[in-house]
């Protein structure tokens, strides 16, 4: 079987002579087809995948979806050697905490996923290794996990990035009252295809569908009395970017490529600093349709004074508010 | 500070160059804390390599001044000033571990 995690298609095999596999409701929901990216041999078996003992263990606090909301009290434990990521943990979700153990070698797009017999009847890819398996395959594929939300106007995608409380799925909703289609209210996945970024929805929770669109613009939001945008430079975009990136590396090697990631996306995905108040309205500012000629929707560049990062030669401040009703000025 | 000390950059860090800035990632708990990234740019790039290969600041001073037309009131009152603003990821050589006032 076939799973679209995230845009990547992973290939779920099981060990010669074993059963199948049983999925949950929410993974079901992503079988896929057509040719795979990544095959993972899931093998149950009462013994240890590692005869040595992994080096480093991550502690509970890390940034993974859904570990913020009470279901960390478990620690997984990581090597990094040769090329290959080596993962073992627990299921924090199973009722009697499943031991797993995981290797990757993204490189060879191979891996093995080790489980008890005991835990035959369960998804043998439930969180926290769906979520780690699209994260270190995002490491090596020029991607990243954002905490922010998206939505999709005219086919292409904006993301809102910001801290918890800063709005990020109340302007999500104030686009889909717009007209655009939500990706995620929380989590966005950024990966590079061909010679664009596409976002793609994570797939956290039961229903979630695969989706995905073109990345076109990256906003970090931030609570104002207007709205304005103020486009920003790579490097400040690169510093804020990294700031809302989902982070799990533990080996230099692979926080170097981390950042190498971050710097790609922030090279060429345009970035703005979005200020909005709590009115609908900024759905109907980032609903505009595109340009014909740059395919990418017209946005007045407006700027609010002196506030932090912005640099004074920054010329032209206006509201988009006299920017949408009054054209001429 | 005792400006003849040598300073050591404790914490594991992981430097990245973008632009005309190096980042200074700080590895925390064995995890990349992104939250706290240090952009440098090339002068205060270079107090770090000396700090890591072991440079004292009056060393570092002494170059500058040697280098610059700056005066040197100047770039010693400046190398001070980056290296407080740098104290949590140095320590002493010879003492364990407090950045001296």
């Amino acid at each position: 079987m076939i799973l679209n995690l995230a845009g990547f298609r992973i290939k779920i095999l099981c060990s010669h002579g074993q059963d199948t596999i049983r999925l949950s409701l929410s993974h079901a929901s992503l079988l896929s087809k057509g040719p795979e990216d990544f095959k993972l041999l899931v093998i149950y078996s009462d013994r240890f995948l590692f005869r040595d003992p992994l080096l480093h263990a991550i502690p509970a606090a890390i940034d993974l979806p859904r570990l913020a909301e009470g279901q960390s009290d478990w620690c997984s434990k990581v090597d990094y050697s040769d090329r290959r990521i080596r993962l073992q943990g627990i299921h924090p979700e199973s009722p009697h905490h499943v031991v797993w153990e995981m290797q990757l070698d993204p490189s060879e797009g191979t891996g093995q996923l080790c489980l008890p017999h005991s835990s035959r009847n369960q998804d043998p890819l439930q969180y926290p290794v769906d979520a780690l398996l699209i994260f270190y395959l995002l490491i090596f594929n020029t991607g990243i996990i954002v905490h922010a939300s998206g939505a999709g106007f005219h086919g292409n995608c904006s993301i809102f990035a910001g801290e918890s409380g800063t709005g990020k799925s109340t302007i999500a909703r104030y686009c889909q009252v717009a007209g655009a289609r939500i990706l995620h209210e929380d989590r966005i996945v950024i990966r590079k295809t061909g010679e664009q970024f596409t976002a793609y929805r994570m797939p956290l929770f039961p229903g979630n569908l695969p989706v995905f669109m073109p990345l076109e613009t990256i906003y970090f939001i931030e609570q104002s009395d207007s709205i304005y945008e103020i486009p920003l430079p790579p490097q400040v975009a690169f510093e804020k970017l990294a700031c809302h990136t989902v982070q799990h590396p533990f080996h230099p090697e692979l926080v170097e490529r981390q950042i190498s990631n971050i710097i790609s996306i922030a090279q060429s995905v345009p970035c703005y600093r979005l200020g909005f108040p709590p009115d609908p309205e900024v759905g109907r500012y980032l609903s505009r349709p595109p340009d014909p000629g740059t395919g990418f929707a017209w946005k007045p560049i407006a700027l609010c004074p002196a506030q932090k990062g912005i640099k004074p030669e920054i010329p032209d401040y206006r509201t988009v508010h006299d920017a949408i009703h009054k054209p001429g000025h | 500070m005792d400006l003849n000390q040598v300073y050591r950059i404790k914490q594991p860090v992981v430097l990245h160059p973008f632009g005309d800035q190096v980042y200074v990632i700080p590895v925390r708990e064995k995890l990349a804390d992104m939250t706290s990234i240090l952009g440098l740019n090339a002068t205060a790039a270079r107090i770090w390599h000396s700090l890591e290969i072991g440079e004292t600041p009056e060393q570092i001073i002494n170059e500058f001044i040697r280098e610059y037309e700056t005066p040197a009131i100047e770039i010693r009152h400046e190398v001070v000033h980056f290296l407080s603003e740098i104290k949590d990821y140095l320590e002493n050589d010879t003492q364990s571990g407090r950045f001296p006032d």
